[in-house]
């Protein structure tokens, strides 16, 4: 245990990601924690609408089609601190390193359980003021950022919400 | 600027030309909240034409192109202290929010029937604002956040660009 870690300050300007069901029969985690803030954009690209679908082209014309949301791909940057966890206990930088990466990869594990089809239900507070509170479906997978030597490192977390129309609702 | 508070751009630059949305409550471009950057509305005027000549073992035998649509990317830019009408906002957060929302409801007819809804448009001259039918997808984000707005683009699709051969 070491004297003293660099715990994240809650900063809820980013908005808050709950993971309603994240592992085993742990307790939820959310996002902002001590040991883990969002940079960048934080939240907001959760809002970000992704359309698809082409016109038919024929000979001198083209035909309009209408467009459609199949699978909204939400990509959100995170810092994750080594010498912190997520309960604020300060611990050595390997075993932070370790602990809080095994806390993301046993959420991004339950995107392998065919019991779910892999989904599992994450909780939006944007907290700007405005926006309604979401729950989502979707998959979740980590991706393994920059490093900063001995303090902690850049995550990415990559949301797949395959049907946005049915898988977004509000709480 | 109009203070510290207050909208970055003050009234409202109109100088590039207006775009309004009759369908979706008559939102209007540029506005207190968003202006165009760069070509601006200047965009939808530049001729594009698609398709290219035909190629066999010879050579190539030329077709003509087309120029059925245009494709066109709308640049602007977003802040986050007032709202379209002028109207300050709380927080940086709630201004993003809300502002944004109201670009993303800009899409919104293209979920339906054929997917086109008709913008009137008004250019730089001031002429007779023009009907454009237009497919419009969702904002991106292009660019940062810090402090006071994004940087977004606006893809738009113009079926009848035959009415912009000024």
């Amino acid at each position: 245990m070491s004297d003293c870690g660099d715990a994240f300050p809650i900063d809820l300007t980013g908005g808050e990601l709950v993971f309603v069901d994240p592992y085993d029969d742990k307790e939820e985690v959310s996002i902002p924690n001590p040991a883990m803030r969002f940079v960048d954009e934080g939240t907001f690209r959760f809002m970000l609408r992704q359309f698809v679908g082409d016109d038919v082209e024929t000979v001198g014309t083209v035909h309009p089609y209408p467009q459609v949301e199949k699978q909204r791909v939400v990509p959100v940057a995170v810092e994750m601190s080594y010498t912190t966890l997520v309960d604020g206990t300060f611990v050595e930088p390997e075993e932070g390193m370790r602990r809080n990466r095994r806390l993301l990869n046993r959420i991004a594990a339950r995107s392998t359980d065919p019991g779910t089809q892999g989904l599992q239900t994450v909780s939006l507070h944007p907290h700007d003021g405005w926006s309604p509170d979401l729950a989502i479906k979707c998959h979740v997978a980590v991706v393994r950022g920059a490093a900063t030597t001995g303090k902690g490192e850049r995550v990415g977390l990559t949301f797949t919400i395959p049907n946005p129309s049915t898988g977004i609702t509000e709480l | 600027m109009s203070g510290e508070c207050g909208c970055p751009w003050d009234p409202a630059d109109e100088t590039g030309g207006t775009l309004v949305f009759p369908e979706v409550g008559g939102y209007t471009m540029p506005n207190f909240a968003v202006r165009f950057v760069n070509a601006g509305l200047d965009a939808l005027e530049d001729y594009v034409l698609k398709g290219g000549d035909g190629e066999w073992s010879a050579g190539y035998f030329a077709h003509e192109q087309t120029a059925h649509t245009r494709e066109v990317t709308l640049e602007a830019l977003l802040t986050f202290h007032c709202d379209m009408d002028g109207d300050p906002h709380t927080t940086n957060a709630s201004g993003w929010a809300y502002n944004w929302a109201q670009l993303e409801a800009l899409a919104d007819p293209t979920l339906s029937t054929d997917g086109t809804q008709t913008v009137n448009y008004t250019p730089w001259t001031g002429e007779t604002p023009i009907p454009l039918t237009v497919k419009v997808k969702p904002p991106k984000l292009t660019g940062g956040h810090v402090g006071d707005g994004v940087e977004l683009s606006i893809d738009v699709i113009v079926y009848n660009p035959a009415v912009l051969l000024l």
